[in-house]
C-alpha cells in the first residue's frame, strides 16, 4: 500500500484534490437532490392538510355506524382509480367504518389511528402501478364525528429534484471540473515554483567536492518549510570543511615529522662503511621514501584541490620529468627517450600533478624494463603521452585492478607499495582524462595518458 | 672550501657536516635564522645550504636578508615542503637549487658541487669529474694527468656537461651554447660533436661517460 503512494509532492497534491473534489461532488449532489425532495415535500404538505378538510366535509353518517362520502365531481376526477394519481382512506374511531379509493383500505386498515397531530408518509412502489407515494394522516372533525382521514398523493418529488439537477448541471455543474483543474494547475504550479528555487540548490550541492569545500547552498528564494533543512546542510558542510582543514594541516605535518627522520635515517646509512648488509639497508631505506612519498602524496591528493584549468605544455613537462629521472634511470643501467612534435602540446591541468603522474609512470617502467633497454616517452599533438618498456608487461586478466589502491599484482618480488598507480588514475580522473593500458611494440608495457587539449 | 649549513635537526646537521667533510669541504652549522644571518655576514662562505623549516624564522627570510646585504652567496635550500608554490618562491627570492626531504647526502654533495662548479663561483674554474681535469682558464683539459687536445666546439660542449655533471643538459641549451661561437650550426652539429667527444674520452681513458637522453640532452656521469 505504502509503496503505491506516489513520493512525488504533485503527484501526491494531485491525488488528494482529486479525491477531495470526488467527494465534495457527491455530497454537494446529494445534499441537493435531498434538498429538492424536501422542498416539493413541503408544498405538497398544506395541499394535502387541505384535501384532508374537503373529504372530512363530505363525509356523511349513515346510521348504525356506517358512513358514505359524497364526492364533488372535480374530488371524483382526483380520486379515479385508473389513474391513481390520488388515494384516500377515511376511518371513524369506532366501529370498522373504513370508505377508500381502492386496495388502500387494506393497508390504511392496519396503521394506528391518527391523532391530532398530522402523521406524513411516504409509500413506495404501491399499488399495480408501483408508484411513489407522499401523504398524510390527521383526525378531522365530520359531521359522523371524529374521522381518520389519510390522503396521498403520487410523489413527484424525484421529478422536482431531478428537474432541479439537471439545473444545477446545466448552470454549476460544468463549473466543477473546469474548477478542479485550475486548483490543480495552480497547486501544483505553487509546487513546481516552491521546487524552482530546489533545483538551484541541488545544481550547486552538485558542485561540492573535496576541492571546493567553501560552497554552501544558496537560501535565497527557498520556501520557508526549506530553509531549516538547508540551513542544517549548511552547518554540516561548515563541520566537514573544519574536518577536512583538520586532515590537510595533518598531511602536512605527517610530511615534516616522517621526512626528517627518514633524512636521518638514510643520511646515518650513508655514513657507514657500505658491506652487504649495509646495502641491504640502504635499499630498504629508499624504498621507505619511496613510500612515504607516495602515501603523502595521494593523502594530498584527497585532501587538497587541485587547480586543473590552467594551460600547459606537455612537451615540456615531459621533457622536465625525463630530465629529471634519467640520471638515475642511467644509474640502474635503463635508458629514457622522449619523443615530442615540435610545436607545444597543450592542456588543460596543473603542471606538479601531470609531472607526479608521469614520474609514476616512467619509474615503474624503469623499475620493470630489464638492463641495457630503453624506456621510451612519447608524446602525441592530441594531448596524449605513452610510456613504453619492454619489461614482461602487464597480464590482461590485472590490467583492470592495477589502478586500485594497494593492490601488489603477482610478482613476488615487487617492492611497490601498490600506491603509484592508484596516484596516477586519481590524477587523470581529476583532470578528467583517461588512462590506458596496453602491450608496448616491444613487448612490455604501454601505459597511455590522455588530457584534454587547451 | 667552506660552506655553512643552516639546520636545527642536530642530527641531521652533524650527518650533512661529516658528509661534507668526507667530500672535501669545510662545514659551520649554526641552528637559528639569526646565528646564519649573523654568520654569513661575518664571514666569506663558498656556499649555505639552507633548511626551509626553521625556529625563529622562514628560511626563505634569510636568503631575502642576505641578497639585500648584496651577499652572493650560492643557497641550496633543503625543504620537507615539497609544494611548488615553495620551490617557486625559493628560487625567485634568490635560492640557487632546492633540495625536497628526505635527500640522500650523496645528491646533497653532488647538488653543492654543481652550484659551486658555475662560473664565478669556488669550483667554477677548475672544473673536476671523475679523471677528467677542465681548466677553464687556461682552456686545457687533462684525462688521468695527461693533456688532451679538443677543439673548441667540443671544448664548449665538454664544459657544459662537467659543470653539471650527474645532471642531464637539455640539447637545446647547448645549441645555445654552440651558436655564440659558430652561427651556421647544423641541426646534426651536437650529436656529432658529443659523439666525437665521446670517442675521444673513451681514448684517453677517462672514466666518466656521456650518455645521451634521447629527445632531452646528454650527461656526464662520473662512475659508470
Amino acid at each position: 500500500m505504502r509503496r503505491l503512494w506516489p513520493r512525488s509532492l504533485q503527484a501526491q497534491l494531485a491525488l488528494r484534490l482529486v479525491f477531495v473534489f470526488l467527494a465534495a461532488t457527491t455530497v454537494g449532489i446529494e445534499t441537493l437532490f435531498w434538498e429538492g425532495r424536501q422542498a416539493a415535500n413541503t408544498a405538497h404538505n398544506g395541499r394535502l392538510l387541505a384535501r384532508a378538510g374537503e373529504l372530512a366535509h363530505s363525509v356523511e353518517p349513515l346510521g348504525g355506524g356506517r358512513i358514505r362520502v359524497d364526492l364533488s365531481q372535480k374530488s371524483l376526477q382526483r380520486y379515479d382509480a385508473t389513474r391513481a394519481a390520488n388515494l384516500y382512506a377515511i376511518r371513524l374511531p369506532r366501529g370498522n367504518a373504513l370508505v377508500s379509493t381502492p386496495n388502500f383500505a387494506a393497508l390504511v386498515g392496519r396503521w394506528p389511528m391518527a391523532t391530532d397531530k398530522p402523521r406524513y408518509f411516504h409509500l413506495e412502489d404501491f399499488g399495480k402501478g408501483r408508484i411513489d407515494y407522499y401523504g398524510v394522516t390527521i383526525l378531522e372533525r365530520t359531521a359522523a364525528g371524529l374521522a381518520s382521514i389519510t390522503v396521498a398523493h403520487a410523489s413527484d418529488a424525484d421529478e422536482v429534484a431531478e428537474a432541479l439537477f439537471a439545473e444545477f448541471v446545466r448552470s454549476v455543474a460544468w463549473l466543477l471540473p473546469l474548477f478542479a483543474a485550475v486548483t490543480l494547475a495552480i497547486g501544483i504550479w505553487s509546487i513546481r515554483q516552491g521546487l524552482r528555487a530546489v533545483s538551484a540548490v541541488s545544481q550547486r550541492a552538485a558542485k561540492i567536492d573535496p576541492g571546493s569545500t567553501g560552497v554552501r547552498l544558496p537560501l535565497e528564494g527557498l520556501p520557508t518549510e526549506l530553509v531549516p533543512l538547508v540551513r542544517a546542510v549548511n552547518q554540516a558542510f561548515d563541520r566537514l570543511e573544519k574536518g577536512i582543514e583538520m586532515q590537510r594541516r595533518f598531511t602536512a605535518d605527517a610530511a615534516h615529522e616522517l621526512r626528517t627522520p627518514l633524512t636521518m635515517l638514510t643520511a646515518g646509512l650513508d655514513d657507514v662503511a657500505a658491506d652487504q648488509s649495509v646495502e641491504t639497508l640502504r635499499s630498504d631505506a629508499t624504498r621507505m621514501n619511496r613510500l612515504v612519498d607516495q602515501l603523502l602524496r595521494a593523502a594530498r591528493l584527497d585532501a587538497t584541490p587541485v587547480n586543473v584549468s590552467e594551460p600547459v605544455n606537455l612537451s615540456k613537462i615531459a621533457a622536465q620529468v625525463v630530465e629529471y629521472l634519467a640520471p638515475w634511470a642511467i644509474s640502474r643501467r635503463r635508458e629514457l627517450g622522449l619523443d615530442a612534435p615540435d610545436q607545444p602540446v597543450m592542456v588543460k591541468g596543473n603542471a606538479d600533478a601531470i609531472s607526479d603522474a608521469l614520474r609514476n609512470i616512467i619509474e615503474n617502467a624503469v623499475y620493470h624494463a630489464p638492463v641495457g633497454t630503453e624506456v621510451s616517452v612519447v608524446v602525441f599533438p592530441d594531448g596524449a603521452v605513452t610510456v613504453a618498456d619492454s619489461g614482461p608487461g602487464i597480464p590482461a586478466e590485472d590490467r583492470q585492478h592495477i589502478f586500485e589502491r594497494f593492490w601488489r599484482g603477482r610478482n613476488p618480488n615487487s617492492t611497490g607499495a601498490g600506491l603509484g598507480l592508484s596516484i596516477v588514475a586519481e590524477i587523470v580522473r581529476i583532470h578528467g582524462g583517461r588512462i590506458d593500458v596496453a602491450d608496448a611494440p616491444r613487448g612490455g608495457a604501454l601505459f597511455k595518458l590522455t588530457f584534454r587539449t587547451a | 672550501m667552506r660552506l655553512l649549513v643552516v639546520e636545527d635537526e642536530k642530527r641531521i646537521a652533524e650527518l650533512v657536516r661529516s658528509a661534507l667533510g668526507r667530500a672535501g669541504f669545510v662545514a659551520d652549522v649554526v641552528g637559528t635564522a639569526a646565528d646564519a644571518i649573523a654568520a654569513l655576514g661575518m664571514a666569506s662562505y663558498d656556499g649555505a645550504i639552507l633548511d626551509l623549516g626553521l625556529p625563529d624564522s622562514d628560511g626563505l627570510d634569510i636568503i631575502a636578508a642576505v641578497r639585500r646585504a648584496g651577499i652572493a652567496v650560492p643557497v641550496l635550500v633543503v625543504t620537507a615542503r615539497d609544494a611548488v608554490e615553495d620551490r617557486v618562491l625559493g628560487l625567485n627570492v634568490g635560492a640557487d637549487d632546492y633540495l625536497v626531504k628526505p635527500f640522500a647526502v650523496t645528491e646533497l654533495v653532488a647538488r653543492i658541487n654543481a652550484l659551486l662548479r658555475r662560473p664565478g663561483q669556488a669550483l667554477g674554474v677548475v672544473l673536476e669529474a671523475g679523471n677528467i681535469v677542465f681548466d677553464t682558464v687556461g682552456r686545457d683539459v687533462g684525462v688521468g694527468g695527461k693533456p688532451l687536445q679538443l677543439p673548441r666546439r667540443e671544448l664548449a660542449v665538454l664544459e657544459y656537461l662537467m659543470r653539471r655533471v650527474g645532471r642531464v643538459v637539455p640539447k637545446a641549451v647547448l645549441e645555445e651554447r654552440l651558436y655564440s661561437i659558430d652561427d651556421e650550426l647544423g641541426s646534426n652539429a651536437i650529436p656529432v660533436h658529443i659523439s666525437h667527444l665521446r670517442r675521444k674520452l673513451m681514448e684517453a681513458g677517462a672514466t666518466p661517460e656521456i650518455h645521451t637522453v634521447r629527445g632531452v640532452g646528454y650527461l656526464l656521469t662520473e662512475k659508470p
